[in-house]
């Protein structure tokens, strides 16, 4: 019964290759994701457990809470692994009986480094942190020249990997040797590392939050804070907000395939055969007679099918509006470096059903002359965008409200980003609607009504 | 429901009669209206019997049809299947009953695109468990009987209308059910196809299946044991109306 199952969906693949390649694309999309989160989530938590000290060490999070920041609005950031620096001292104070406290700080725009001397190379471009010497006596790093534990602990030194050592001064020995950070910031080279074992927060994973190339002494980060920017998060939203919207887009075109209707079709006619059980659980619920009747199904897949794509559009338009509330914050931001504090970074899960249906009306199987047709569709397309628009909407504006909130320089919030929410969504409704009644119109009245 | 064996009624006459429907009334609620489809239907098929029904555009019939065949409950009123009161029975449970007991035959074919016409005919003997070795001769029968067993590799739309109709025959008598309904199955049909599949009806018939059909043409009704017609829901008196 399964090989019998499998060879008609095979069959039905190959004669409607396109709404196939979307739902493959689709679900491929999804694993993906899925994978690549999951595959993420297991390599950090293996994450340092190769270090000496492994079990004894701990990191310092944080959650901020921000009360009565501006009109009484409140707002929390939920954990996140980073505190006040100013903690240390007090840390070393009040807990006599830890061994060992150490600060880790992105040096930011000292990043671009250049050897010293008269042979000096041009300047490339580091991931440069900053850390109190303690840190290499918690995190046995495998050093290649210098002496591990004691690297940092004269002021103005910096730490190399071998790659780094080797962009700077090529094959000849760093260790001893000046580099200019920021080309303002002379500092010594105290030490060379060998690549760190992965998994790990340190050095070279695609993605550890202490990537770096060079690590300095904390007096280097004194000097250098001043003005620093931030184009993290910004990144991320976008990707994260395009990459729903093509969820959503990709998936509007598959639920507007008119495919469902026949499934519901065959499925009735499956049943009045003798099928008791099937495998789509939406389907199922077709009552054979029904389904006989009238050719596709009524109420049930159809509604689900709607709040299922509506709910995508609601979902698209309130990444969209955050996306472009938050970019423009960041812009402003980089201009102004007046942060209060660092933008939290935004996690949405879509829930994409691929296996939905949708009563759509192209099978309603009267002749329709192609404009009509486009029309109806369009209508019938835009209602639910609309629907999901104005749920989106105040959602949207209590949210990013609630972001600006924690700026002291919050930029103002216009109608822009949800009229651009409103017409990116409605966009891709309209071009997959287009898609969709090109195809029917296209199609032959007798194929179409030899089922009616 | 269990116990609705129980309550079978006389076994000498439930033992040859294979449809009994008393006071049958099928209603549809929609939003703002509610339509009675069926209205106090009183109907008996005895076991060999080809009914014929008849009567004009939504009065009813297919919605009889789906009742007696048992992929449609009533809204009231009593129907013996065989021995089976199933008035009340679940989906389920409809669906077990119909295995092997009901073949259908449509007016649209409702062939499967996908499947070759030996799959196609095959499809109600997967659904009763049939082993590959008889399902493949039992195909071949029923392909025989229709004379198509040369197009068995073929696919519904490399036939014509005709054909397509034999091979829906074929899947409706392939598992042997003691009752065939036909829902005009000549409607789709020029009249040379439409006698083709009258008289692979009537053949059927003589073999001893009960034959239940809907038909708009008065000539394939006469080809019958008798013609019930329907009209606004009821079953008009015989005599009292000709359509």
């Amino acid at each position: 019964m399964l090989i019998h199952y499998l060879t008609v969906a095979l069959a039905a693949h190959r004669r409607r290759p396109l709404p196939t390649l979307l739902g493959v694309v689709t679900l491929a999309a999804g694993l993906a994701c899925f994978l690549a989160a999951y595959g993420v989530a297991a390599f950090w938590d293996r994450a340092d457990r190769h270090f000496a000290n492994a079990e004894r060490i701990f990191a310092v999070t944080s959650e901020w809470e921000f009360r009565e920041v501006r009109d009484g609005a409140q707002f929390r950031t939920g954990v996140v692994p980073a505190t006040n620096p100013w903690l240390a001292p007090y840390l070393r104070a009040d807990f006599p009986a830890l061994e060992a406290v150490a600060r880790v700080v992105g040096l930011g725009p000292a990043g671009t480094v250049r050897a010293d001397g008269p042979a000096a190379g041009p300047a490339v471009r580091l991931r440069a942190l900053a850390a109190d010497a303690e840190l290499f006596r918690i995190f046995d790093l495998p050093f290649a020249a210098g002496d591990g534990r004691r690297a940092l602990d004269a002021p103005g030194s910096v730490v190399l990997t071998r790659n780094a050592a080797e962009r700077l001064f090529g094959h000849e020995p760093a260790l001893g040797r000046t580099v200019v950070l920021g080309n303002r910031w002379e500092a010594t080279v105290t030490g060379v590392l060998h690549p760190i074992p992965k998994p790990s927060h340190f050095g070279a994973s695609a993605g550890a939050p202490l990537r770096f190339d060079l690590i300095a002494s904390w007096d280097l980060f004194e000097r250098v804070s001043a003005a620093d920017g931030f184009d993290i998060t910004r990144t991320v939203l976008l990707l994260l907000g395009g990459l729903v919207l093509a969820v959503a887009c990709v998936d509007c075109a598959n639920l507007a395939a008119a495919r469902a209707a026949r499934r519901a079709r065959e499925v009735g006619l499956r049943k009045t055969l003798g099928a008791s059980a099937y495998p789509a659980f939406l389907l199922a619920r077709v009552p054979a007679a029904a389904a006989l009747r009238t050719g596709r199904s009524r109420g049930g897949p159809g509604w689900l099918s709607a709040v299922l794509a509506g709910a995508q559009f609601a979902v698209a338009a309130f990444l969209l509006i955050a996306v472009g509330v938050v970019y423009a914050q960041n812009e402003r931001l980089a201009r102004t470096g007046m942060a209060l504090t660092e933008a939290p970074l935004l996690v949405i899960e879509n829930d994409v059903d691929f296996f939905s249906t949708f009563d759509s009306p192209i099978l309603a199987g009267r002749a329709f002359d192609p404009g009509q047709m486009a029309l109806m569709l369009v209508a019938e397309f835009a209602k639910p965008v609309l629907i999901a628009n104005v749920i989106a909407w105040p959602l949207a504006y209590v949210a990013v409200r609630a972001y600006l909130n924690v700026f002291i320089d919050p930029i103002q919030l216009t109608p822009a980003p949800f009229a651009a929410a409103l017409g990116a969504t409605l966009l891709v409704a309209l071009v997959s609607v287009a898609a969709q009644a090109i195809a029917a119109a296209r199609a032959a009245p007798a194929g179409v009504l030899r089922h009616e | 429901m269990s116990t609705a064996a129980a309550l079978t009624p006389t076994d000498e006459r439930g033992a040859r009669t294979l449809i009994r429907m008393h006071r049958i009334t099928k209603r549809y609620r929609t939003a703002e209206l509610e339509t009675t489809a069926l209205d106090g239907i009183d109907l008996e098929i005895k076991e060999g019997e080809f009914v014929a029904v008849m009567g004009p555009s939504g009065c009813g019939k297919s919605t009889l049809l789906n009742i007696v065949g048992l992929i449609d409950s009533p809204s009231s009123g009593e129907y013996y299947f065989g021995n089976h009161e199933v008035s009340k029975y679940s989906e389920s449970r409809l669906a077990d009953l119909r295995k092997g007991n009901v073949g259908f035959i449509f007016q649209s074919f409702n062939l499967i695109d996908e499947l070759d016409v030996y799959e196609n005919v095959e499809l109600p003997l997967l659904y009763q468990n049939v082993p590959k070795a008889q399902r493949r001769n039992l195909v071949r029968e029923a392909l025989e009987l229709v004379g198509l067993s040369a197009r068995a590799k073929h696919k519904p739309e490399q036939l014509s209308g005709g054909q397509q109709q034999r091979v829906a025959v074929a899947r409706a008598v392939v598992g042997d059910p003691r009752l065939i309904l036909a829902d005009e199955p000549t409607g789709n049909l020029d009249t040379k196809n439409g006698e083709e599949v009258m008289d692979m009806l009537n053949t059927l018939n003589e073999q001893g299946t009960t034959i239940l059909m809907v038909t708009h043409s008065p000539s394939h009704a006469q080809r019958a044991h008798r013609i019930v017609n329907l009209l606004d829901g009821r079953i008009v008196p015989p005599g009292e109306v000709t359509i």
